[in-house]
């Protein structure tokens, strides 16, 4: 009966938006008038996404609602097409861009006008808007747009801004501990997060502790994250859509921005080639663990170093064609120090080359192409040298190999209607090497690597369709094909927005999704160590389904937004290690593994001052996580480490001056959960080889709730022209009340003498990554 | 102005000098629960050789037998829900019949405890020898036997190499593979059962022609004990945690342990 209902529901949403899409109006009439082009940044040749145009009839008076609008897109690309022989009146506006009006007449002999717009920065005065919400930006619900405007007045560990500290900031996504990467959101992990650069896969995007993502800010164009409930465009991951886009690189003049500081050190190139071309080159080097061997030489904390590198070469081939070529490559590198009582060496690499192809087909139909590599290796080492039997070495390099071809399709199909069609190709190949004993001729021997090659195939189609004024839906479907499993599936879209009054809006979401590729959690061990595995005829693909649920206002005079969005998320087929794993090298990897479910739910309250003198946010999440496998936690339900109750972020950001600001965030979340032995005892065990020996008896699964997870950050900003150049130095503390919060406890033996008897007993340490950081540095653009 | 620089330079190095190594401690004590441990192994046609009943003792405590043991337990093993043996008292916290009985396959023992008035119970089948119809060596890694099963027990196969004199060994399996799972087990249906690797040293001819293997039959209970067994374990590194819990089959509130009955093959030589 279950399946008969999901059955019914998928075609429902799925004949719902085909009919949108195809309806007969649409189809017998072609627009007869259309106006579209490109919305630019005036100076760098930048295209702008989600910048708004709006016709007015009869005279340029905002008080009065438009008569027609729309949004640009991800290319900056905007259209709008069944347009009445008249004259418009036309505003266009963007983030930090002086709004731009002309006038145009439509006459009978010009059916497809194109139009193109350029937009002049203007100076930000406090009246920015930081985050945009749904609203603001057509997006649906759980979707954000950060701007990078925000991310220069954000403290930051590295003295340099970065887009994952401002995501973590955000109800909804969760900090783990400082010993991880990527993004938690509303319970899943990070593989789950789908993360595109210009449309492009990019399976790591995040530094240790997310104090960076893989891409400079200086490289960032737009930023969309979706929560959850994502439209058919997106697919291949359960839960969540990071969608970033870079800068092209300015037409208008070479120019450089170079910044240096105490732990890292970035520059960004950019600037015409040719006429008809530009370029962007954005580098960056943290060098923190030279710093850890002066401050800190004989400590125990992990050593840490990473680089990033983005590029892009940009071709505008006439009015209607851009073709460009990126590349993104990076490396971290955490490793142990000297004196570390175990040895251990984690990598991961990610690079990527995408050739992208923008064209508009008619003034209606906007395509964009793309052929990408994409290669993710992840390696970690485990060494343990202690002389116990019970060796917790762990050795893995997984590679991902992807080669993917894309075809999206935007048209417009009638004025209050957009559809959109897609199909994905990707050739994946995987190379796995494993073992639970690690010597250095491990990493030489091809016996023990795995290759799997598979490939998928996607196809969308999408409706973003203004029913009334007040009503907007958008609905879709999306067909999964994966030849390993020959698996076949349909996953229904939806979602939906109805204005209440011209401040308040409620919003809901429906969203299935599938996933073949899992990240494997070893949940025993405290350090990073990514294990990626394809799906197979043993593995199946992860399933998802989520819903829902929110109300936005704004009140103050728009000054203020106040959000309140609950979800529900089921998961199937997920995978972890099993504890107690027994690995052979003749047995599958796989036999390691457990298949289990999950379910994550919780309310998030957001409050965001979105213009005066301060601004800023403050968000609130209540959730629980659960996850439930038969080898773990003897098959009962418990919740994982990166589940927190509680989960608050605020904050400021004041221009004191015009070229004196300060940024203040504090963060606080529920400790993390930890599993803790509770007792000793001595037994035979039961088996081959009983002898007695001392074991201990733990609690549940994560039972044991590390302290809560605070801490307060600062930085003062102060700008100058020097010359031609403009110079920015910043003062940066982090972790301003040196908060030790800790990521897991370690044990040692602590040497006790009772009665003449020396024996051992163990003592559990915290440990914590990053203390009190003050750094300074400057940026110098030219 | 200057002094008051120089007093935020000084609190800064101090906060910054104060935060380089990030420790505090927890106690181990703080999280203590004590739990009761009853452990038995009743193996088919050997003397019943006890029940260990002992307390859980604080990490922060060198392990002492005379501080875990309880002197004080009443309890007695049906056999079949007919025959009592009534169990005392002897030494380190073991509880014995008061003459010699001797375990038999295909019997049932169930064991009733009662400490304070608190009470704990477990059953367990004691399992037939299994019959292995079948042994070779796969490759020169690991050997697998075919056993006959019966639903209601589980088995493992473990190889040896023989010493020069009865009863010792040269090398033999640290562990089972494998144990198989209950659900997936039809009587009177043939299971291959694979030991665990054997290492480089012992893959030589030499060691391989002397190699044999053996199997072991539990009660099927033994399947959740030995999937999660390791978890128990103390903690050997730094970024390693110990594992979670193991699951037992004595019933009762705040206990641990195992009742179980095994049983096990002679050795067979592959072919």
């Amino acid at each position: 009966m279950i399946s008969i209902n999901k059955c019914l529901i998928s075609i429902t949403i799925l004949i719902f938006a085909v009919l949108q899409i195809f309806d007969s109006k649409a189809i017998a009439q072609t627009p007869e008038f259309t106006v579209s082009g490109f919305i630019r940044d005036k100076a760098s040749g930048e295209a702008l996404p989600g910048a708004s145009v709006l016709l007015f009839k009869d005279s340029l008076n905002l008080s009065k609602p438009p008569v027609r609008g729309a949004t640009s897109n991800q290319h900056g690309y905007y259209g709008i097409p069944k347009l009445q022989k008249q004259t418009y009146f036309l505003v266009a506006r963007s983030l930090g861009y002086k709004s731009y009006t002309a006038i145009f007449t439509i006459k009978d002999d010009l059916y497809n006008i194109r139009f193109d717009i350029e937009l002049q920065a203007e100076d930000i005065k406090l009246q920015e808007i930081i985050v945009k919400a749904d609203k603001e930006t057509g997006n649906g619900i759980s979707s954000i747009t950060v701007s990078p405007e925000i991310l220069n007045q954000l403290p930051s560990l590295s003295g340099e801004v970065d887009l994952f500290r401002s995501l973590q900031l955000l109800p909804g996504v969760t900090i783990n501990n400082e010993l991880s990467s990527g993004l938690y959101i509303r319970g899943g992990t990070p593989d789950q997060n789908l993360t595109l650069v210009d449309g492009v896969i990019v399976y790591n995007p995040s530094h240790l502790g997310n104090f960076a993502s893989t891409f400079n800010s200086d490289a960032l164009q737009n930023v969309k994250l979706i929560k959850g409930a994502f439209p058919a465009e997106y697919g291949g991951r359960l839960g969540s859509v990071l969608d970033v886009k870079l800068r092209n690189g300015s037409k208008e003049k070479n120019k450089l921005i170079f910044g240096a500081g105490l732990i890292n050190s970035h520059l960004t190139l950019e600037g015409p080639l040719t006429g008809n071309s530009t370029y962007m080159f954005s580098g960056r080097k943290m060098y923190y663990d030279a710093l850890q061997q002066i401050i800190d030489k004989d400590g125990t904390t992990p050593r840490y170093n990473f680089y990033d590198m983005n590029s892009k070469l940009t071709f505008y081939a006439g009015g209607n064609t851009i073709i460009s070529l990126s590349t993104l490559m990076s490396s971290d590198n955490i490793y142990s120090p000297t004196k570390s009582p175990v040895n251990y060496d984690i990598q991961w690499k990610n690079a990527t080359v995408s050739l992208c192809w923008s064209q508009i087909l008619s003034q209606s139909r906007f395509s964009n192409a793309s052929l990408s590599y994409i290669n993710y290796k992840f390696k970690s080492i485990l060494n343990d040298t202690s002389s116990s039997s019970l060796s917790s070495d762990y050795y893995s390099v997984s590679e991902l190999q992807d080669f993917v071809a894309k075809e999206d399709l935007q048209f417009f199909i009638s004025e209050n209607n957009i559809g959109k069609l897609g199909f994905d190709f990707s050739l994946h190949k995987y190379q796995l090497n494993y073992n639970d004993v690690y010597s250095y001729l491990i990493e030489y021997s091809s016996g023990s690597e795995r290759e799997v090659i598979n490939y998928e195939i996607a196809a969308f189609l999408q409706s973003e369709w203004q029913i009334t004024p007040l009503i907007k839906l958008n609905s879709g479907g999306r067909f999964y094909y994966f030849n390993d499993r020959k698996f076949f599936e349909f996953e229904p879209r939806l979602n939906a927005s109805i204005n209440l009054d011209e401040n308040v809006s409620i919003k809901g979401g429906f969203a299935v999704a599938n996933q073949f590729l899992h990240l494997i959690i070893k949940n025993d061990i405290s350090l990073p160590t990514d294990l990626w595995y394809p799906s197979k005829a043993e593995i199946e693909p992860a399933h998802s389904k989520q819903y829902v649920f929110g109300v936005e206002s704004y009140f103050a005079e728009r000054e203020y937004l106040f959000s309140v969005e609950g979800y529900y998320k089921q998961m199937k087929n997920l995978y972890e290690f099993k504890d107690n794993g027994i690995y052979s090298s003749t047995s599958p990897l796989t036999s390691l593994f457990t298949k289990g479910e999950g379910e994550a739910y919780g309310v998030e309250f957001f409050l965001n001052k979105m213009a005066g003198n301060v601004s800023g946010w403050a968000g609130y999440t209540l959730s629980w996580t659960r996850r439930k496998f038969d080898d773990l936690n003897m098959g009962k339900v418990f919740f994982p480490k990166f589940d927190r109750r509680h989960d608050i972020s605020v904050i400021l950001t004041y221009k004191i001056f015009d070229n004196l600001s300060l940024g203040i965030t504090w963060i606080y979340a529920s400790g993390q959960g930890f599993t803790l032995p509770i007792g000793q005892y001595r037994a035979d065990p039961i088996g081959l080889n009983p002898q007695s020996t001392i074991q201990y008896d733990y609690m549940l699964r994560n039972q044991y709730k590390l302290p809560d997870y605070h801490k307060l950050d600062l930085n003062i900003t102060y700008k100058f022209n020097w010359g031609r150049a403009l110079i920015e130095t910043y003062l940066n503390i982090y972790n301003v009340y040196n908060r030790k919060n800790a990521f897991a406890y370690i044990a040692s033996e602590d040497k006790i003498k009772e009665e003449g008897n020396s024996f051992s007993i163990p003592k559990f340490h915290s440990i914590s990554l990053f203390p009190f950081i003050p750094s300074v540095g400057f940026n110098i653009k030219l | 102005m200057n002094k008051i620089l120089y007093y935020i330079f000084i609190l800064i190095c101090t906060v910054f000098a104060s935060g380089c190594q990030q420790d505090e401690i927890l106690e181990p004590d703080s999280v203590f629960t004590e739990k009761t441990v009853i452990f038995a192994n009743l193996k088919d046609g050997l003397l019943f050789d006890g029940v260990t009943i002992t307390k859980t003792l604080p990490l922060s405590v060198n392990y002492d037998i005379k501080k875990a043991e309880i002197t004080n337990a009443a309890g007695y093993i049906k056999v079949n829900g007919l025959q009592l043996i009534p169990l005392a008292y002897t030494k380190d916290g073991v509880y014995k019949s008061l003459h010699p009985i001797t375990i038999k396959s295909g019997n049932t023992y169930e064991l009733f405890i009662e400490i304070d008035g608190k009470k704990f119970y477990a059953t367990t089948y004691v399992p037939y020898k299994p019959v292995i119809e079948e042994a070779h060596l796969v490759g020169d890694q690991y050997l697998n036997a075919k056993i006959k099963a019966k639903s209601e027990e589980v088995y493992g196969v473990a190889w040896y190499i023989p010493g020069a004199t009865i009863n010792s060994y040269l090398g033999m399996a640290q562990d089972f593979q494998e144990i198989t799972d209950p659900k997936t087990i039809v009587t009177g249906e043939e299971v291959v059962i694979r030991t665990i690797d054997i290492p480089l040293a012992y893959r030589s001819s030499t060691y391989s022609n002397l190699t044999v293997v053996k199997a072991y039959a539990f009660d099927k209970q033994y399947y959740d004990y030995f999937k999660s067994k390791s978890n128990n374990q103390q903690i050997t590194n730094s970024y390693t945690q110990g594992g979670g819990q193991t699951i037992w089959n004595i019933m009762g509130t705040d206990v641990i342990g195992l009742f179980i009955g095994s049983s096990e093959s002679s050795s067979v030589k592959p072919n």
